[in-house]
């Protein structure tokens, strides 16, 4: 009743044109933004709100800096003069203390998605993730992970061209792609490929052989200070002479290619098509990615005005559109203890479920990064994700018990008990309402879903419906 | 009514099967299909084998300068021609070794060898060079030309939370059986596939993946598989659970052309030792146990066990008293078909590519072997010679 008002009064203010959103359009914007399944608050949030302003909402929301204190890491990245000189006790301790760091940076991230008042920002951290990819046990310190997850965060809608240099010259890129190693004489073509290849261009999209060659160049003297753990630039090791990049030559260090690579129309266009195959579907739309694509470019590597035309778009928007995107590991198990509401005791165990369904945070299986699309989904993920959703709704099953839990019980309670009352009020106020809320199509089986008994949530969450968004 | 039926059908099948084979075996060769019915079991040793420390060259002077605190001692080493020995750990296997049904194929590689865990293996698993990229496994692959037919369980059962690797890809059914394989299989039994929508790719695809499974998990139940059990015949180790799990597979009849297995912590990159000798230790007491039950069932004819490993290590250990990424490595082939005894040649520690030994055994020599010769294929994308491992 309460909504229904809230949205007759959105109505009022608006003006004609710009009528409130529907709810299916709320629940798909969320969800394509978000997790992948939003939560009634957050679509109460948005309701009243024409969709254009609803878009506006989120994307201002998103926020530069995360909620989470970050972890108190016991090794630093300047122990690595020490590594040498330890014996071996030592070293074995300095690498299980390394090895606790890289969790903890996992599992602050973790903490953060449950916690964030803007998943939209956790998505996006994580594209940025698995575009400028780099595997923490390379990167070795859990600290210079979160560095570069900071980055993200800065410039996750923000200016791409900030964000392509600061990454590149951070140390989890420099000593993942090995740049540090890159001499005069002896240059390192690691680098100067996955920039072109993987981070503006696309792989054999308008370059060459001798462009890598040549702007390889162009980075040598770049490294990673090992005493001070800082980027810095040796003027002695630096190939100071000219390069011939794209077209262009002169005397150019690392900034200046990659200036020249920005100039390329290219870039923005390889941006999209991936954005595009991450929020809206699999087959990117090659008028609308030079329609999209000029907003990059007209608001100088800007990226924000881009994502408000990408969510208005016609196909974003598209019913025939829903439903077609697989669920990442993290979406579904951050999505789904969002939607019930659990506040899982041990972040661990979260993590625990995104791995073995196929997404370790900070370790993506190589360069190129996660797949995505139907490599999620294995005959072997299919029953993993089925046993991660049976152990969140577990804690529904259980919540009235909770007081008669015994110690045993409740540990086998991956994510704790969760209170489905704030679900099931819903569906009884408003029957079907589960089935609208937490499926992005038709469910494919034939079960109940309407009531509010616990076991509608259940089929909901278990019907492969539920995997899509 | 149901189980009765497919048990009458199990105790009866199970001998006619395992005569198929024979006939398969001695049959002419123009068969276009594949012998399926035969069994590769692949150990995946993740990590990167130590090959130097697992076949030894216990004569060589290097050998021992390069490894001050890692080598073999030489009265250690199961020796068995004037240069070569075993790591102790392999005692279990010397009854397979003298029977002629081990096979172990030296200086194993491929040229502009990849060191990184996930290309190496992805190279093994696609059998790729190391510059192209392919996404199916080769015995993937091989299902091109000729695939099993419908009343096998899968192309691919695999028992380690690891990719099956070499079966994945294109149309083949894989189910993992890992750790609890009878409370996996009774989830997988009642998986209910659902109605494909055909509007949606997506649903699709993830509709596919619960129909194989669904299928796999009826057919192994279908033949009792938790009416046979081995307890107490393999290890306490996750291999040893792994083997037996294989061996309660086929006993039970269940027909599958791949299953694989995972025995992890071969990334030996500091305090090697005990560790790697453990490992050694534990791949030959399952294995050892794996073959005596498989004679013992009269299916050791129509099984081979195999390993292969993402890369070997460095030959000259590091400043942790463990060894860094390699290259080249010794396989081992096991099975009642096959050829045992030493093939290819140990890559010399005088002759290295940047501290890096040199393959003298292209890893697709051996998938020839396996697929021309046991399998019966013809397998047009490997253009490597076969080996002759199998009789």
């Amino acid at each position: 009743m309460l909504r229904t008002i809230v949205v007759l009064f959105g109505l009022v203010f608006a003006s004609p044109q710009a009528a409130a959103i529907s709810f299916d359009e709320a629940r798909h914007l969320l969800a394509r933004t978000g997790f992948g399944s939003p939560s009634p608050a957050e679509i109460d949030k948005i309701l009243p709100l024409s969709y254009e302003a609803a878009v506006d909402q989120i994307l201002d929301g998103v926020r530069k800096k995360a909620l989470t204190p970050l972890p108190k890491f016991q090794t630093k990245p300047s122990d690595r003069v020490k590594v040498k000189d330890m014996d071996s006790q030592a070293r074995l301790e300095h690498q299980r203390r390394n090895r606790q760091d890289r969790n903890d940076a996992r599992f602050w991230w973790v903490r953060e998605m449950l916690d964030t008042p803007s998943p939209f920002t956790e998505h996006m951290v994580m594209f940025w993730h698995n575009h400028f990819v780099s595997e923490i046990n390379k990167v070795a310190f859990g600290q210079w992970a979160l560095e570069q997850n900071a980055s993200f965060r800065k410039y996750a809608i923000g200016d791409f061209r900030k964000l392509l240099i600061e990454v590149s010259i951070g140390p989890a890129m420099m000593i993942y792609l090995d740049a540090s190693k890159n001499k005069r004489n002896k240059p390192n073509e690691n680098f100067a490929r996955e920039i072109m290849e993987l981070f503006t261009l696309g792989e054999g999209q308008g370059y060459t052989e001798e462009d890598i060659r040549e702007s390889s160049r162009a980075y040598t003297g770049w490294r990673i200070n090992i005493r001070t753990a800082k980027f810095e630039f040796l003027l002695g090791v630096h190939d100071n002479t000219n390069k011939a990049v794209l077209g262009k030559t002169g005397n150019f260090d690392g900034i200046d290619v990659m200036e020249i690579i920005l100039e390329q129309p290219r870039v923005a266009e390889f941006l999209v098509e991936k954005l595009w195959r991450e929020f809206v579907s699999l087959e990117p739309n090659p008028s609308e990615t030079k329609r999209l694509a000029k907003f990059i470019r007209d608001h100088n590597y800007t990226l924000k005005p881009m994502f408000k035309a990408m969510f208005m778009s016609p196909a974003f928007r598209d019913p025939k559109n829903r439903g077609t995107l697989i669920k990442s590991p993290v979406e579904l198990t951050i999505g789904t203890l969002r939607l019930l509401g659990h506040k899982p005791p041990e972040i661990r165990k979260v993590w625990g479920y995104q791995k073995s369904l196929g997404q370790n945070l900070f370790d993506p299986p190589d360069v190129k990064g996660w797949r995505g699309g139907t490599a999620w989904m294995t005959s072997t993920t299919t029953l993993r994700r089925s046993r991660f959703l049976k152990a969140a709704f577990n804690g529904i099953k259980k919540f009235n018990k909770k007081r008669d839990l015994t110690a045993m019980e409740e540990s086998r309670l991956a994510f704790g008990v969760a209170n489905p009352w704030p679900l099931q009020r819903r569906e009884v106020d408003n029957p079907g309402y589960l089935k609208k809320l937490m499926l992005a199509i038709d469910p494919v089986m034939q079960r109940k879903f309407t009531g509010k008994q616990r076991k509608v949530i259940r089929n909901l969450l278990l019907d492969p419906a539920y995997q899509v968004k | 009514m149901m189980k009765r039926r497919d048990f009458l059908k199990y105790s009866l099948v199970l001998p006619t099967v395992a005569g198929s084979g024979l006939e398969l075996l001695t049959g002419p060769a123009y068969s276009a299909t594949g012998k399926w019915g035969r069994t590769l079991v692949l150990i995946e040793l993740k990590g990167g084998n130590d090959g130097l420390n697992t076949v030894v060259p216990y004569t060589d002077k290097i050998y021992y300068d390069i490894r001050p605190t890692l080598a073999i001692a030489r009265d250690k080493v199961l020796k068995q021609t004037d240069k070569l020995g075993f790591n102790p750990a392999f005692a279990p296997l010397m009854p397979l070794w003298e029977a002629k049904q081990m096979a172990v194929v030296l200086g194993v590689g491929y040229p502009n060898p990849n060191l990184s865990h996930f290309r190496g293996i992805n190279i093994w698993n696609s059998a790729s060079d190391a510059e192209t990229f392919i996404k199916n496994g080769w015995i993937t692959r091989l299902f091109d030309e000729s695939s099993p037919s419908s009343d096998f369980a899968a192309e691919g059962i695999n028992l380690a939370h690891n990719p099956a690797g070499a079966v994945e890809g294109g149309k083949s059914r894989i189910i993992t059986l890992e750790k609890k394989p009878d409370k996996l299989l009774r989830q997988a039994g009642r998986i209910q596939p659902g109605n494909d929508p055909m509007s949606n790719n997506v649903m699709s695809h993830i509709l596919k993946q619960r129909r194989d499974l669904r299928g796999a998990a009826d057919n192994i139940i279908a033949k009792q598989i938790e009416n046979v059990s081995f307890g107490g015949t393999f290890s306490a180790t996750k291999l040893g659970v792994q083997f037996e799990t294989a061996a309660r597979l086929l006993v039970a009849g269940v027909k599958v052309p791949v299953i694989k297995l995972t025995i992890g912590k071969f990334d030996t990159h500091a305090g090697q030792e005990p560790l790697h000798a453990n490992l050694l230790g534990d791949v030959a007491a399952n294995v050892s146990a794996f073959a005596k039950l498989m004679k013992a069932k009269g299916l050791w004819d129509k099984v081979t066990v195999m390993s292969y490993s993402e890369f070997g290590r460095r030959p000259f250990e590091n400043n942790s008293s463990g060894t860094d990424h390699g290259t080249v490595a010794p396989q081992f082939l096991f099975g009642g078909k096959v050829k045992g005894g030493f093939y290819g040649e140990q890559s010399p520690l005088d002759d290295l590519d940047s501290q890096n030994l040199k393959y003298r055994v292209h890893f697709r020599e051996i998938y020839a072997s396996v697929a021309r010769e046991w399998w019966g294929l013809k397998a047009g994308f490997i253009k490597e010679k076969p080996l002759g491992l199998f009789s």
